[in-house]
């Protein structure tokens, strides 16, 4: 089956109201008319199948829609305001944890008689101190939040 | 219009405990007023084509809210009613296409507490004879790829013109006529099929 030059028609017809008042010629042709005989039948099914649908929508009031969404909006600006704070307080750990790390190995120079080792090694230490609480300071905190 | 159960935002106590920011309206795309008017003329509609394509009630009602949500946060500039409804469509059949593709059974089928009109004065008979036609028509819909069923109902329930179509599908305008045609046929052979079970 090809679609039918006067498929438009039909549709513009059935679209504006009932189909049993439009054209005579339209309705002739589309008796006839394999591919408009279809449209009609399935046009009027899905008109009809709309109408059932539409009165069988329960749509919540425009209101609260609305306060919902100012309410998600506001929850969402508050989670993005506080980002940035979260990210400090993780970097502000990680200090801590650095700058702890280095006063444990100037405490530890300061007992001679404990093994002692190279101040570059002591950097290296406190800095890895650093990459390892870092991280994990930071997955606390945001599952905190 | 009905009266609504607590979203998980709202279980969650968001709601009541959200820092007040400034006024966030202030970044939705229309004003209170506005939306209302806008709300009232557009929500039955969507969730008709919303019920229709994805076949689940629950579903349909949870992407409403969302459509309308996305709809106000958008950035796009809708000089006109039209385009500010084609562009709520295209949302909605976009949420509806991921939602799809996450869970793809229907939980509430739309057909489940849809009650038929008996207070029409058709016969008995005649209104059972249309409600088995309204079933056919849902599970034939089912079997349809979704841009099948979204093509169909906007061209032929609601009425849109192929310009709309393209604009809520993200088609091109030329590629409707044949798409709709091929969509045509195989809800028409599925429809038999139902028919002669």
């Amino acid at each position: 089956m090809n679609a039918c030059p006067r498929e438009p028609e039909v549709v513009d017809a059935i679209t504006r109201g009932d189909w049993t008042r439009a054209a005579d010629d339209l309705r002739a042709h589309a008796a006839s008319c394999a591919a408009c005989g279809e449209l009609v039948t399935l046009m009027q099914a899905l008109r009809e199948d709309h109408a059932v649908v539409l009165r069988a929508a329960d749509v919540p009031a425009a209101g609260t829609v609305w306060w919902r969404a100012t309410i998600r909006a506001r929850a969402e600006a508050a989670q993005r305001a506080s980002r940035p704070i979260t990210v400090a307080q993780g970097v502000a750990g990680a200090c801590i944890a650095g700058v702890a790390a280095t006063f444990a190995g100037i405490a530890w120079r300061a007992f001679p008689s404990l093994p002692q080792a190279d101040p570059i090694v002591m950097l290296a230490l406190g800095l890895g101190v650093c990459i390892v609480v870092a991280p994990l300071v930071l997955v606390i905190t945001l599952a905190r939040d | 219009m009905r009266d609504v159960t607590l979203s998980s935002l709202e279980r969650l106590g968001l709601g009541a405990e959200a820092p007040v920011i400034d006024d966030v309206t202030q970044t939705f795309l229309m004003d209170e007023d506005a939306f209302r008017l806008f709300y009232d003329r557009t929500a039955r509609p969507v969730w008709a084509y919303l019920a229709r394509i994805t076949g689940d009630r629950q579903l349909a009602d949870d992407l409403l809210q969302e459509s309308y949500f996305r709809f106000l946060r958008s950035r796009a500039v809708l000089d006109d009613e039209a385009h500010r409804r084609n562009y709520l469509f295209r949302i909605a059949t976009n949420l509806a296409h991921d939602a799809r593709r996450r869970a793809p059974m229907a939980t509430t089928s739309i057909d489940d507490g849809i009650e038929h009109d008996h207070t029409d004065p058709r016969s008995d008979g005649d209104a059972t004879g249309r409600a088995v036609q309204r079933l056919d028509l849902s599970r034939a819909m089912k079997q349809l790829k979704p841009r099948e069923r979204s093509l169909l109902w906007l061209a032929y329930a609601q009425g849109s013109t192929h310009v709309e179509i393209a604009q809520t599908l993200g088609l091109k305008t030329g590629s409707i006529k044949p798409l709709l045609f091929r969509a045509r046929r195989r809800l028409s052979a599925l429809l038999q099929r139902e028919g002669a079970r």
